[in-house]
């Protein structure tokens, strides 16, 4: 290379540097703006094309019993849509998809004519039906699953529970209540997916755990709920009643443990059942509860001493003049003592006794048990009640509330303020849902509520034998009697509101029947209320058989066996129309407990296990004892006449 | 001579590597796929079984309906035992025997 060639070449040289050096500060500036500058936009981008944000609806929690029992659960079930975009003939389609899903020609023409790229043709479809229209093979018409809500025992608790509709949010009950609680949060998954658009490698959730809602466990016993139902379904039909309720109330727990309403409805099928039968009666309707409020004025009165359990009241012979009101009684009586003032309903009785207690007291102490505020229970819809404002009544005011009228309650109320008689005089919230599931697992125990003190022991003392007297063959509600078991409890009556005239009404009444069972170590509070019942209409006739036969099948629900006692109430003479024949039977029992005092074997041949236990007061002698087959006895040993010997085995054979 | 033959080597060997490298990747990238496409299958089986269970469940509670037992019962002659007919000599009144 020449001198002279050198400078050109260093020319080229500084050229071909500064192209480089431009194309590299370029290089540079692109490598900023895709990185930096645009570098959310572009990732977007580039994540659509190979990645997919699946969002997976939560899934409904399910609501069971207090034993497990599920009472509501989501399964997914098929539904039918269509991309009207893809559709190669809508009318074609139209005319086989109207036909195969019972749906009118013109609304399916519509939709498959829309300019969409979606639309739900039919929802919540059979998986055979499902198979049928899959089978057509039609372009632009889909199937997917859906979750749909499913209530396994139908009519059973179905006010309780409510329902949710077709995008799976609550409508009613519990459903609505803790919408928010059971729907949980919809969960986005994002998944790779191939060129071709399928899914693959779905994130690390599990979908089916991450977003489903909590689950409820009520505090409902699905058998007691049933047999209350079955019950008052029969009540209510017998007497063309509007309505019915039963609250089931477990004393040491303050838990529901049946909240029956009849008539009932299907909630898988709400939507053919009419407004009123969906509502939960016991919580959104109120009522005077008449008599049954009577023992709370008495133990209100007997707890601050203003009157004694044994005095006597004069009942003014039926008829008692308050300012311009009179108060009537049923029947005219004299002096009454305090326990047949409740045993005969008397509402001058109570009203006297009420007076001298004085209003400021009774409304005081009828706030305390709750009436006029809500009960606390998780439960849209829930009504206060009604109890006179302030503590200053007039005269007639004091007198009517303390016989029921003049304030109103719902069936909840009323229930618990009972278990306060049946628990000692201590209150307690009553709460309906026991514990909360969350989706990994975890529960957590609900509405856990503690115990205060409204009336003293020794006034809860004096007011049960009264209120046994009230179920007892004198008393009003002696139809509430169960054989085997000692039951507490009053009757009430009371005339609803006329609407048109404002006054009560003559021919329109609420039948109530609140108390407890066992009488002398209560487990459960009934209330049962019957909205006007025709034929007959007091609470006596009307609600206190429903209490019975609800009675009796919780107390074999919680295995609470009938005593010997109370066996003198059983088997002849014992129906609806006739008080029990308790003189008969209990000198049978006398008769069958004596015959072993002697000390030694009696003969056993031909009698039911039954009695040849209560022959043999085997629970006293406390003897082991053998059995063999069913029936009546056939064989025993020791044989009839032999004395008994200490730790010997009695071997009974039975055969029918 | 040597030097250069031994440049030729290396550079081959390197190639090698490197194909080898490009092959082995597209081969676990290959294996990543399918064991994916299995995990969405497993997963897919997964809720299906899940939801076929849920159903069965519901199913039995359905068939189990207190209503529905009675039923069944009633036709087999079966009725609740009268209060003679309770026999219980172990516990005492007051506990409870039963649910819940």
């Amino acid at each position: 290379m020449d001198s002279r060639s050198q400078p050109f070449v260093r020319r080229r040289l500084r050229i071909i540097s500064v192209f480089f050096a431009l194309g590299f500060l370029l290089t540079l500036y692109r490598t900023f703006d895709l990185q930096v500058l645009r570098h959310e936009s572009l990732l977007r981008l580039s994540r659509s094309q190979h990645l997919n944000d699946i969002k997976v609806p939560a899934r409904r929690g399910e609501i069971y019993d207090r034993a497990g029992r599920p009472l509501a659960s989501s399964i997914d079930v098929p539904s039918v849509y269509a991309d009207p975009s893809k559709l190669e003939d809508p009318l074609l389609a139209a005319n086989i998809l109207s036909d195969k899903l019972d749906l009118p020609f013109e609304q399916t023409y519509k939709k498959l004519s829309a300019n969409k790229m979606f639309v739900w043709l039919r929802r919540h479809i059979t998986p055979d039906l499902a198979a049928e229209i899959r089978s057509l093979e039609l372009k632009g018409i889909g199937i997917t699953k859906e979750p749909k809500r499913f209530y396994p025992h139908r009519e059973v608790a179905a006010q309780v529970l409510g329902f949710s509709g077709i995008d799976a949010k609550g409508l009613e009950g519990i459903e609505k209540s803790l919408d928010d609680t059971l729907g949980g949060e919809p969960q986005v998954v994002m998944a790779v997916r191939d060129a071709r658009g399928r899914a693959l490698l779905p994130g690390l959730l599990d979908p089916e755990r991450q977003s489903k809602g909590a689950s409820l466990y009520l505090t409902l016993d699905l058998q007691i709920q049933h047999a209350a139902q079955n019950a008052l379904r029969e009540i209510v039909e017998k007497h063309s009643a509007k309505s019915g309720m039963a609250v089931v109330l477990d004393v040491d727990s303050a838990e529901v443990l049946a909240m029956a309403i009849e008539p009932s409805f299907n909630p898988n099928k709400y939507s053919a059942a009419p407004a009123e039968n969906r509502r939960n009666r016991i919580l959104t309707d109120i009522f005077e509860p008449g008599s049954t409020l009577k023992p709370f004025s008495i133990a209100s009165a007997i707890n601050s001493r203003s009157i004694h359990p044994e005095a006597t009241v004069f009942c003014e012979q039926g008829a008692y003049r308050i300012g311009k009101h009179n108060i009537r009684d049923t029947h005219a009586h004299g002096d009454l003592d305090v326990s047949t003032i409740l045993a005969k309903s008397s509402n001058i009785g109570t009203a006297k006794i009420a007076l001298d207690l004085g209003s400021r007291k009774l409304s005081q102490d009828l706030g305390l048990l709750g009436f006029g505020v809500k009960t606390g229970v998780d439960f849209v819809g829930e009504v206060r009640g009604m109890l006179p404002a302030g503590g200053h009544w007039p005269k007639i005011t004091t007198a009517t509330v303390a016989f029921g009228h003049g304030i109103a309650v719902n069936a909840l109320q009323l229930a618990t303020a009972y278990r306060v008689l049946a628990r000692d005089g201590l209150y307690r919230a009553p709460r309906i849902i026991q514990k909360m599931e969350y989706a990994d697992g975890t529960q957590e125990a609900l509405n856990v509520t503690s115990e205060r003190r409204i009336y003293n022991q020794s006034t809860i003392a004096a007011l049960l034998p009264m209120l046994e007297a009230a179920t007892s063959k004198d008393g009003t509600g002696w139809r509430a009697q169960i054989p085997g078991y000692r039951v507490a409890g009053k009757t009430g009556t009371a005339q609803k509101i006329d609407t048109v005239s404002g006054g009560y009404s003559d021919n329109k009444f609420v039948a109530n029947f609140a108390g407890f069972v066992p009488a002398e170590a209560p487990e459960v509070v009934i209330v049962v209320v019957v909205d006007e019942p025709m034929n007959q209409h007091s609470g006596g006739q009307v609600a206190a058989p429903v209490f019975a036969e609800i009675a009796e099948a919780t107390m074999r629900r919680l295995g609470i066996v009938p005593d010997g006692e109370s066996l003198s109430r059983i088997e002849e003479g014992f129906d609806d129309t006739d008080a029990p024949k308790t003189d008969v039977v209990s000198q049978r029992i006398k008769e069958l407990s004596s015959m072993n005092a002697a000390g030694t074997m009696p003969s056993l041949q031909g009698l039911t296990l039954k009695e040849a236990l209560v022959k043999l007061n085997v629970n006293k002698l406390n003897l082991p004892l053998e059995v063999h087959g069913s029936g009546f006895v056939v064989r025993q040993n020791p044989g009839a006449g032999r004395p008994f010997k200490d730790n010997e085995n009695l071997l009974l054979e039975l055969a029918q | 001579m040597q030097i250069e033959t031994k440049n030729k080597i290396c550079s081959l060997l390197a190639l090698l590597i490197l194909v080898g490298a490009g092959l082995f990747r597209i081969w676990v990238y290959q294996d990543v796929l399918q064991v994916g496409y299995q995990l969405t299958a497993s997963q897919r089986e997964g809720v299906r079984l899940q939801a076929h269970r849920k159903q069965l469940e519901l199913e039995l509670a359905a068939a189990k309906t207190p209503k529905k037992l009675i039923g069944l019962a009633e036709g087999l002659g079966l009725e609740q035992p009268k209060h003679w007919q309770i026999v219980a000599y172990s516990k005492k009144r007051g506990e409870r025997n039963g649910q819940p």
